[in-house]
């Protein structure tokens, strides 16, 4: 990233995509990802002075997605739109198998995910997609360290039972 | 307990997170179009983390609909102890950025009186409907009525219900005329602030800056002492934005000391 400690431009640069994943992992309709991610930088450009640089930067910046994406959450449109179907733009151009095979694998993952409590699902994204220990999940949600295992037993048994189930609907 | 004492992801999950984790990324446009949006938000609202607290990174609340109103809230306090200077000094950063669109707008042609500048707005104000977005527009409206929102319960997209924002240029421009008006705010000239508003209504009526233009209008109704009018629109930006991060700024203008 260069500089150290990073500029606000540059983790924009370098954690713009991580941001717009993690949000949509969280659950933001993709119609608000723009909005949401507002938000998220907005407070990040705020908080900067803030940040521990001997920290990792990620599980800070899922932090600050985490809480701005649960305040989304919790708003009456969200509530009213969430179940409207909407998904995301669909690519018109033709795909390979192989490109096929991923977007079905996204697909599932995003449905299953979407299955399990937000609560749980922050320390299962942060732990199962984006690698980080447990400690630093912890750390980065702002509980205890056996809240976070007990979250992400529950998180893993939330999102083996979702795939089954679905895998068993469409008789993958 | 540890990791290695939880029962892991089978295999076969494993490889499902590892094939479909990732999903497509934002497109390169969106990603630039959200820089100028970010930026142009700290710039109007410079101060927002004095009023925060020292959270940890565990306490850091989320922004609501709109994002600068911590700040807001200080400008307004500053504002009625009068430290102008200061004011214009932090909102000269903004003002800067805006660039010849702000010089143009703070030329004496454009300082129309405001009655006649929100005369002009009702076919803009048409649009504002939260529900169909083409309402008509009200019917035996008052000078602040022509302005005002309808009632919402919900919390508004921004950049993507913002028809009128095809291109950098226009999000610029409005960006320019927000910042117009809180310099005019600063500089207590709230008849200057309320023209920029109606301009800023009939250019951008669905605008990225809505909410803080409707913020700042009920700020500088009440600036010029119409406390009816600012009363009335606070009134119903409170029912827009019921949520929005502005309400202490309207609050405080609405109900004074």
């Amino acid at each position: 990233m260069g500089a150290w400690p990073p500029s606000f431009r540059s983790i924009y640069e370098a954690e713009f995509d991580y941001i717009w994943q993690t949000l949509r992992r969280l659950g933001v309709r993709p119609s608000d990802i723009e909005d949401v991610a507002h938000d998220v930088f907005v407070t990040v450009h705020r908080k900067l002075a803030d940040y521990d640089t001997f920290r990792p930067l990620r599980p800070w910046l899922f932090g600050i997605a985490f809480r701005v994406a649960s305040d989304y959450r919790r708003t009456a449109r969200f509530k009213r739109e969430v179940f409207d179907g909407e998904t995301d733009r669909e690519d018109v151009a033709p795909i390979a198998d192989q490109q096929l095979e991923t977007k079905e694998a996204h697909k599932l993952v995003m449905a299953a995910l979407e299955t399990i409590n937000l609560d749980q699902r922050a320390v299962f994204i942060l732990h199962e997609l984006d690698g980080h220990t447990i400690p630093e999940v912890a750390r980065a949600l702002g509980e205890p360290l056996n809240t976070i295992y007990s979250r992400l037993r529950l998180a893993r048994k939330a999102f083996i039972t979702a795939v089954t189930r679905m895998q068993v609907t469409h008789g993958r | 307990m540890g990791d290695d004492d939880l029962e892991g992801l089978p295999p076969a999950m494993r490889a499902l997170l590892d094939a479909g984790g990732e999903g497509p990324p934002a497109p390169a446009h969106v990603k630039e179009r959200l820089l100028r949006r970010v930026e142009t938000t700290v710039h109007l609202a410079p101060n927002v983390a004095d009023r925060r607290e020292t959270w940890g990174v565990a306490e850091v609340p989320a922004p609501e609909s709109s994002t600068y109103v911590a700040s807001a809230v200080g400008y307004a306090s500053r504002v009625r102890a009068r430290k102008f200077p200061l004011l214009a000094a932090s909102f000269a950063v903004g003002l800067m950025t805006g660039g010849a669109a702000v010089y143009a707008l703070l030329r004496p042609e454009h300082r129309t009186a405001p009655s006649e500048q929100l005369a002009q707005a009702p076919a803009e104000s048409s649009t504002w409907s939260p529900s169909s977005g083409t309402g008509p527009p009200p019917a035996a409206a008052s000078s602040h009525d022509v302005l005002a929102p309808a009632p919402s319960t919900h919390i508004e997209p921004r950049a993507s219900a913002a028809p009128d924002h095809g291109n950098d240029g226009s999000l610029a421009a409005e960006r320019a005329l927000v910042e117009t008006a809180r310099a005019a705010l600063a500089r207590a000239d709230g008849p200057a602030a309320l023209a920029v508003l109606a301009r800023h209504t009939r250019e951008f009526p669905n605008g990225t800056f809505v909410e803080e233009r409707e913020a700042l209008a009920v700020q500088a109704l009440a600036q010029t002492g119409d406390v009816a009018g600012a009363k009335a629109r606070g009134e119903r930006f409170r029912r827009r934005y019921p949520r929005s991060l502005f309400l202490p700024v309207v609050e405080e203008a609405t109900h004074g000391d």
